[in-house]
Order: structure tokens, then sequence, then C-alpha cells
């Protein structure tokens, strides 16, 4: 078979032109675009049929120039010079063409076949834009093509331009030897001479205060941007954690009516068991996450698609930047607070690779909600009086040593890149929510591929040790958990809870933290409610708090792990922060035993 | 005369960069070159980043950053 003739071309410009909307409106594909610099983390393809044509289209990340700095930028940059392109389209915000000309002309350089697309015209227009473009294709050499990358229309004609020009012959213009430094490169200052003096009665601005200024006015104001800021915080993280509580709570209790059938199906018990407390256990934990991730996402493009987004970062960078890092590191670790699991999915929102690896590794610090349930049994059974300052306690603590971490992490991983915290503020721009759905479910559905199996076979393993051997009560002392608690238990004794009950909570505290709870009643064979009255029996106030501070620091849940395992993409670096966080965690405990006598 | 002594609406050209190569090259195919006029249009509350306008683009520049960019009037 004769394959279909196919033409290879590759989307190149600086962040924030529209290349990845432009993908999107093409292939019809669920990419995300985003309103902010430096979306495009990994390249992105989509191949369409036109005309009996394969055309594969290749979404590169954002840059800036030709000299790669960023991990994105060497992507870019080594993929354009070594692979073998038909044609290379440079996206273009028509608002910024002459910033973006110093990329063209380094484009040129490679002497490939290039066209030009330009993007946000609409929104061009609307300032106050002159532009003629017949007139600048004659001086650039260069076919330009206006097209809206969020709309359909006129996307045949801009396919069948694409096609036409990758058949066309092509040569250097002669003018870019003109631009030449003495090292051969392009020279910045010569570029900026050659468009001034050429393209300068062709592309002008009647300045207009623009809409974007205006809300600018309010959200950098010293009076009103922190109540935006807050306000705006409250909204995403309340929306994210209160709208999605009831869906997870119908979740639970539909799991708990399943339960509820097998318990009435009379099954062995092995199996009755299994199903229950394995699969649906696992089922249940993964379940759970799913709403919270979806609109987490829906509100994060929301968020960055509008523009605000970038703002955030402006507005907090200056209290980061002691820690060494930028304001991006600001909105996961707020997330945190909720749930670590799309927290550290939100540090995809972080540009610097050094950066983002820091802030994944320091969120499990911040105190999920999970952990409260935690805190409140222990805070009221061990200090009744003091129970709101015991858990405000290990709130502070989680955030001081996160915050702590990220400066000594910051200062161990040094990268040139992160001192220049440089960002573009792009102009307020009005989000298309198909795009923003997309994303959400994409994300999604990444969660599930990505985490699900995860997830749900490590509980079913802590099910397995747990029920295992044949005969012993779930969980008990007999129990191959109950084993390996018994064995690690010793070790907690400077912590002050060597009891073997401690250790097997903390082991099914990997499951979901509320789960320790469950577990001790359990073991101790008693209700959740006695555990009120029969733990401060067992140790005593000192180790109680020992043993929340650990609880608060510790491994963080398999879900969390799961997640960190797919952003990181490598078990070496989750090992090593599970040991990191276990040392850290075994430290603070000893410390609060040690000096804190209740 | 530097960045930083811009006061908000005041514009100045880009006279040159005094840092190390690195950020300068950065800073250059951002754009910030010689020659190039650039306006300081916004200071945050917390004063550094101070945002400023140039060849119709906005960016946040830390302080620190906005030093070493000298300016004329």
């Amino acid at each position: 078979m004769i394959p279909s003739p196919s033409i290879k071309i590759a989307l190149f410009g600086n962040p924030n032109a529209g290349k990845t909307s432009l993908l999107n409106t093409l292939s019809n594909s669920s990419l995300h675009v985003g309103n902010w610099p430096g979306k495009t983390v990994l390249k992105k393809e989509a191949v369409i049929n036109y005309q009996g044509k394969n055309i594969k289209i290749i979404d590169l990340p954002g840059i800036y120039s030709l000299n790669p700095y960023s991990e994105e930028e060497k992507i870019s940059y080594n993929f354009i010079v070594k692979e073998d392109l038909d044609l290379i389209i440079q996206v273009i915000d028509v608002n910024i063409f002459f910033k973006s000309l110093f990329l063209f002309f380094e484009i040129l350089t490679l002497n490939k076949k290039t066209i030009i697309i330009l993007n946000f015209n609409k929104e061009a227009e609307k300032k106050g834009l002159k532009i003629n473009i017949p007139e600048i294709e004659k001086i650039l050499k260069v076919k330009i093509i206006k097209f809206e990358a969020n709309r359909k229309r006129g996307i045949n004609t801009l396919l069948e331009e694409i096609v036409k020009n990758t058949k066309n012959n092509y040569s250097q213009p002669k003018y870019l030897n003109t631009l030449l430094n003495s090292q051969n490169k392009i020279s910045h200052k010569k570029s900026l001479d050659f468009i001034q003096n050429n393209l300068n009665k062709f592309y002008f601005y009647k300045n207009k205060k623009t809409i974007s200024e205006k809300i600018d006015n309010f959200v950098f104001n010293k009076f009103t941007a922190w109540p935006i800021f807050f306000l705006s915080i409250y909204f995403l993280f309340e929306t994210t954690f209160l709208i999605t509580s009831p869906i997870i709570f119908s979740i639970r209790f539909f799991l708990l009516h399943i339960n509820f059938l097998l318990d009435k199906m009379s099954l062995p018990p092995f199996l009755f068991s299994f199903l229950s407390q394995g699969v649906l256990g696992g089922l249940g934990s993964i379940l759970n996450f799913i709403p919270l991730i979806f609109v987490l996402f829906f509100l994060l493009s929301l968020m960055e698609d509008s523009g605000y987004f970038a703002r955030i970062i402006v507005l907090l960078d200056r209290p980061f930047s002691y820690l060494r890092v930028s304001g991006q590191s600001f909105i996961p670790m707020v997330l945190g607070f909720g749930c670590n699991v799309p927290a550290i999915l939100a540090t995809r929102t972080i540009k610097n690779k050094k950066e983002r690896l820091i802030a994944i590794f320091v969120n499990p610090f911040i105190s999920c909600s999970a952990r409260l349930s935690v805190y409140v049994l222990f805070a009221q059974a061990f200090f009744p009086n003091h129970a709101v300052l015991v858990i405000m306690f290990l709130y502070v603590l989680g955030v001081f040593v996160a915050l702590f971490a990220t400066l000594i992490l910051s200062l161990l991983l040094k990268d040139k890149n992160k001192k220049v915290f440089i960002m573009e503020i792009p102009p307020y721009r009005w989000p298309t929510f198909k795009i923003i759905f997309k994303r959400a479910f994409w994300e999604t559905k990444l969660f599930i591929k990505k985490a699900g199996s995860f997830i749900f076979f490590s509980i079913i393993i802590v099910w397995f040790l747990a029920y295992f051997p044949q005969g012993v009560v779930y969980a008990s002392s007999q129990s191959y958990l109950g084993l390996i608690g018994k064995t690690i238990s010793p070790l907690f004794k400077p912590l002050g809870f060597s009891n073997w009950v401690f250790s097997v909570a903390l082991l099914f505290g990997f499951i979901a933290k509320e789960a320790i709870i469950g577990v001790l009643g359990t073991v101790l064979k008693i209700d959740h409610n006695a555990l009120f009255y029969v733990l401060p029996n067992i140790i005593t106030p000192s180790a109680a708090l020992s043993f929340l501070v650990f609880v608060s620091l510790y491994v963080p849940c398999f879900a969390t792990l799961s997640v960190i395992k797919k952003e990181l993409n490598s078990w070496f670096l989750v090992f090593f922060q599970v040991l990191i966080i276990l040392l850290v965690a075994f430290i603070f405990s000893f410390l609060t035993y040690f000096f804190i006598h209740i | 005369m530097n960045l930083l002594d811009l006061k908000i609406g005041e514009e100045g050209i880009i006279k040159e960069i005094n840092d190390v190569y690195f950020i300068q090259e950065r800073l250059h195919s951002l754009g910030l070159i010689r020659g190039v006029k650039i306006k300081l249009i916004k200071k945050s509350p917390l004063d550094s980043p101070r945002i400023y306008s140039y060849l119709n683009t906005k960016l946040a520049l830390r302080n620190n950053i906005a030093k070493k960019i000298k300016i004329k009037k």
C-alpha cells in the first residue's frame, strides 16, 4: 500500500501567542490553552486529514528566543533544529507583532520554510491597531495569514494556504545578512533598527486606555488588591471543596449502599471482606478525587485563561522571593489545605522546573482536610480546654515546615533561571468555556489512568495484609499488618507512642489520613466515639501531641504519592521524598515529645 | 538612572543592561534592547515586581533586575 502523502508542520512562537488554541481549533482535540506565559510543557501533536493529505501538526512550547534558557525552550529549540519539517508556522499575537519579530528573524536563520499566522486580530482592531499586511509581507518576504485561533471561521482557507506554502520554493531573504552580528547570530539591536526603519509606517497603534488597564487599576491598587485577591482565593478554595462535598458524600453513600447489599448476600467472609474493604475501599478512594480534580482544574483554567492568575503571581512574588522561589508557588500551597492531590497537580502552573519540583516536594507538609478529623479527635480527647490551640499549632507547624523546606531546597537546587523572575502580563481575555471544560475533563481522565491503578492496588495490598493469615481478626495483632506494626513499633519509643496500635494506625494512614481513626476503633474493638475516652488511658498527652505532629508531617496518602509519581515520573524521587519526609516527621515528633511535657 | 527611578506613567529609553551575560541575553530576547522606549505602568502593592510596558507588551520585573537596566529620559 502506498502511504497517503503526509505533511509535517510545527507551530512556533512566543508563549501565549495562541499556538495550542490554534492546534485545538484545527484538530478539534482537547488540548488546553492558557492565558499566561509558558503553558505547553511538552510538545503536543495532532494529525488532521485535509483533502486526502495527512497533516501532522506539532505544537511546541512557547519561546522568546532560539537561545534556549528554560526546559521548554530547549525542547522547542532541539526539535526545530533537528527535525525535518515541511513548514514552520510562527504564531504571533498581532498586538505584540514587533516584539515577536525578534524570534522570527532567528527562525529565518534556520533556512526552513516559514509562514506567519497573526492571532488576536479582533482584539487588536478594537484597541485601534492599523496594520498593512501586504506591505509588511513585501518587506519581510514572508506569507502572513490572519486567523482567529479560537474560531472555526476560515479554517479551510487556512489549511489550503498551509498546503500551498509547503510546496513553494523557499530562499532565505537577503535582508537577513544585514541583521547578523559578528558571531553570525541575529543582533537584537539591528533587528530593532530594521523594524523601526522599515515597518513603523505599516503598523501603529492609536493608544487608547484599554479595559485591561482599567481592571488592573483595581487589581494592583494598594487598597483593593488584597480584598480582590482574598475573595478570588476564597472562591477558588471554597468552590473546589464545598461544591464537591455533596457529590463526594453521594459517592460514599452509594458505596455504602453497595456494601449493604453485599452484606445481605451472605457471601463467604473472605469474599465479603475482599469486596467490601478491598475493592470498594479502593474504588471509593479514587472516586472521591474525581469531582475534586474536575472542579479544581475547571476553576484553575478559568483563572489562568482570564489572565487573573498571572496577576496573583505578581502580587505574591515578593514574599516568596525571600524563599528564593516566585509567586507561582503560592496557589498549590493554598490548595494543599484542602487536599494534596489536586494541589500537586496544580504545580503544573509553575513554569520553572526546579521550582515545581520544590513545590511538589513540600506540599505534603501542608495539613490537608483529611488530617483534621484526626486532629479534632485527639485534641478533644487529650486537651479538651485547648483543642483549638492544638489544632492551630499543627496547621502552623505544617506551613512553617513547608516554607522552611522550600528555602532549604531552593538553596540546594541552584538554578540561574530562578534569579530572573520575568512574567509577561497578558491582557484580560474571556475564557472559552468549551476549552476549559475539555481541560478539566482531560486532567480527570489522566488522573484515573495514571494514578487510579496505583491507588487501587495499594489499598488492596493493605487489605490483604490486614485480613491474612486466614482466620485472624481484621487488622488484629495476629494479622500480617499487626505483625508489621509490632515489629516497627519500638521505633516510635523515642516519640512516646510505641504501642503497636499506633503503628498499625499509621500504616493505615497510607490509605487516607482519616482512616487512622477508623482503624484505631477496629483494633481496640471499640466504637469510634468510645476512642474519645479510651485513648487517654493508652498514652500520655505529650505522646498524643507527638503522635499528632507525626500524623501532620509523615508520608502522604497513596493518592498523593500516586500523583507525585505521575508528575515527577520517577519512583526514585518518590522514594527519596518519602524517606526525607519520614525523617522530618520523626525529628519534629521527637522534639515535641522531648520538650513539651503536659 | 535606571528603571527604578521611573515614576508611574513616566517613560524612558533603554541605554544598557548591567548584568551577567545570561541575564542580559534573557532580557534582550524579551525585547528589552538599547533604544526601546519603556514606561512604568504599575507598582504592585508590595512594590516589587513592578509592571512596565514596551513594544506593546506588559512585563513584570523584580526590582533587583529593574535596577540593572539603565535608561535615559
